[in-house]
């Protein structure tokens, strides 16, 4: 089975400054990953990039052996940290919209998962709180059977009862076929559920490992080893 | 995936738009009210104060349309909801043909619309006999001038608008494209590029026009349909089709290798 | 069932501990079956991986056992239980003695608190 993503010298510039220089990275299926960093990092231009909204400048990225086009976007399903619906659509109309242009698009699982978290698939997106259209947006995007996830800062505002809900989400969707990105800055809610963690920053991948590894050598968690390495 | 894009395009316009023409349609049965009501009270609700208004209502709503269509080309693939529209499994001149061809169905209901309006407000004014000679005698003077070629002449007359209004579309959705390219201030360059594009066409097609006019006024004698109206106003609609596949390339590369959401 | 996993040890060898304490308290009897990587994973809230790695290890150590289509259950071998019970027990005796040791109680003075304690205990 070939890596869910691969990039190579991966390199991306806005003008003079460089988001991305020389990004080498392979991320296996059946992994949930975090893409740790602080703002500014190049953590959204990477997602970016795996999503097909930005071309590199130079390197390489590929997505199940595919360059980003419309086959990988098939493939991929992508959570924004903004929101992205259309507010004058109902919940009902959003989901026939994914339903259309997803084959992967599992419209049961969206209802269900909205029936738990007590949404109406009725109610018009605009009446909603941000809190809620987030946890819309989070169905949608787990609703698809997608060989990557990408995440970023799925759990950002959302309180922390659903957090929970998100959390097991996420684990329960798991399968060994599909990988996970995270891109997160609240690592200690989900350290838990990650097994390979790369920290990013000013645009280089400055530690690959896994949460275990750096426990065991560095005697302490992820997000410690986090805020130590990246002190202020 | 096309044919689900033009049908999602229809919903997502469909609601401001119809209001905007159900607008339209109260204005005409005001005017049309206060026609009949100056005619047979005596007090003049309708004079030439109400009629510029009425127009000036109508422009304001194709104007409207055009503005909608435009914002919401802008919003639906550059700003939020981009991450959306540029993440599905579909090419960017998928998204653009789609959206060209829902706002193009739009402003030809829009134009058609409004000469339906106008037409029934002439109608309360005048009679159908009054409206019938008036139109026979403008029709006289045309086919003087349109001689034998009547429907060719509208058969150009409709492709005419048909072309104008995509050019309009397209240019429009360029220059929004190119604006997208800068960092700052993106409304302010789209809006320059627009009337870049303008200029820089206007000019292009008057040289272009400029020496084959005069051959075709040096190679005839007699100014006619076939030798002189025909040929100048294909070669401009050949113009405007190349500028709108330049306006389409234009958008289509900057849509897929220049794109920069927030 | 709460796992209270703490942040600066690895995950996976407190899912180990957690479970051995499950077995031998009875949480789960010999013979169980017990839930599907993906359920304990869940109910931990850890990657599956890491939950898998935990039950390999203890399939290592033998306190677990796998049927290919039926899934995993515990050993029924009672001795090899009461081993890691035991086990178990000493490792938070040395470490209790480790700690008396760093507040600089000696060997007998640690047995003459503990029986203190206990006799204070029975006069509860």
């Amino acid at each position: 089975m070939s890596n869910i993503l691969e990039c190579s010298s991966l390199v991306k510039k806005y003008g003079t400054k460089t988001a991305l220089s020389e990004i080498d990275l392979i991320i296996e299926p059946g992994h949930i990953t975090g893409l740790l960093g602080p703002n500014g990092s190049g953590k959204s231009t990477l997602i970016k990039l795996i999503n097909g909204l930005l071309v590199p400048d130079s390197g390489v990225i590929r997505i199940n052996g595919m360059t980003p086009d419309v086959d990988t976007k098939k493939i991929v399903s992508y959570l924004p940290e903004r929101t992205y619906l259309d507010n004058s659509l109902k919940v009902k109309d959003i989901i026939s919209f994914f339903e259309d242009f997803y084959d992967n698009f599992n419209k049961e699982k969206a209802y269900d998962m909205l029936n738990h978290l007590k949404i109406n698939a009725n109610d018009s997106l605009r009446k909603m709180s941000k809190g809620t259209k987030e946890k819309v947006q989070l169905i949608l995007v787990m609703s698809r059977d997608a060989k990557l996830y990408c995440l970023d800062e799925p759990i950002a505002g959302v309180d922390p009862a659903a957090r929970d809900y998100i959390l097991n989400t996420i684990i329960s969707n798991y399968n060994e076929n599909a990988s996970i990105i995270i891109s997160t800055h609240l690592i200690s809610d989900i350290e838990n559920i990650l097994d390979e963690i790369l920290f990013i920053n000013q645009g280089k991948i400055t530690l690959k490992s896994t949460v275990d590894e750096i426990r065991f050598q560095e005697g302490k968690s992820v997000d410690a080893l986090f805020r130590e390495v990246f002190k202020c | 995936m096309l044919g689900k894009l033009i049908k999602h395009e229809f919903k997502a316009v469909s609601k401001v738009l119809g209001i905007l023409h159900i607008a339209l349609l109260i204005t005409t049965i005001m005017g049309i009210f206060a026609i009949n009501i100056s005619k047979h009270s005596g007090f003049i609700f309708f004079n030439e104060l109400t009629f510029i208004l009425y127009i000036f209502i109508l422009i304001a709503i194709s104007i409207a349309v055009m503005i909608y269509i435009v914002i919401r080309f802008y919003q639906n693939i550059f700003t939020d909801e981009g991450y959306l529209t540029n993440t599905l499994p579909v090419k960017p001149y998928e998204h653009i043909i789609a959206k060209l061809y829902v706002s193009f169905v739009w402003v030809i209901i829009n134009a058609i619309c409004t000469l339906i309006s106008f037409f029934f407000l002439m109608l309360s004014q005048s009679s159908i006999s009054e409206i019938k000679i008036a139109l026979w005698n403008y029709k006289s003077d045309l086919l003087d001038l349109m001689g034998n070629h009547t429907q060719l002449v509208i058969f150009l007359m409709i492709l005419g608008v048909f072309i104008s209004v995509i050019y309009m579309l397209i240019m429009s959705y360029a220059a929004i494209a190119i604006g997208q390219t800068m960092r700052n201030h993106k409304v302010l360059f789209s809006l320059g590029a627009y009337v870049v594009l303008y200029v820089l066409s206007q000019i292009v097609s008057t040289i272009i026009r400029l020496p084959f006019g005069f051959i075709s006024l040096l190679e005839t004698n007699t100014i006619n349909w076939n030798t002189f109206f025909v040929p100048i106003i294909l070669l401009s609609y050949l113009l405007s089709t190349a500028l709108i596949i330049l306006y389409f390339f234009i958008t289509n590369y900057i849509m897929s290798k220049k794109l920069n959401l927030d | 069932m709460t796992w209270n996993l703490n942040s600066d040890r690895p995950i996976y060898s407190q899912l180990i501990d957690k479970l051995k304490i499950d077995i031998i308290a009875g949480v789960y009897k010999a013979g169980d079956k017990i839930p599907s990587v993906r359920e304990l994973a869940s109910d931990a809230s850890v990657n599956p991986n890491t939950m898998q790695k935990a039950l390999a290890e203890l399939e290592r150590d033998g306190l677990v056992y796998s049927q290919r289509t039926s899934g995993r259950f515990i050993t029924e071998d009672q001795e090899m239980i009461k081993h890691v019970k035991n086990q178990l027990a000493i490792e938070q005796i040395t470490e209790f003695f480790e700690k008396m040791k760093q507040l600089g109680y000696k060997r007998e003075e640690t047995m003459q608190l503990i029986e203190c304690a206990l006799r204070g205990k029975e006069n509860e």
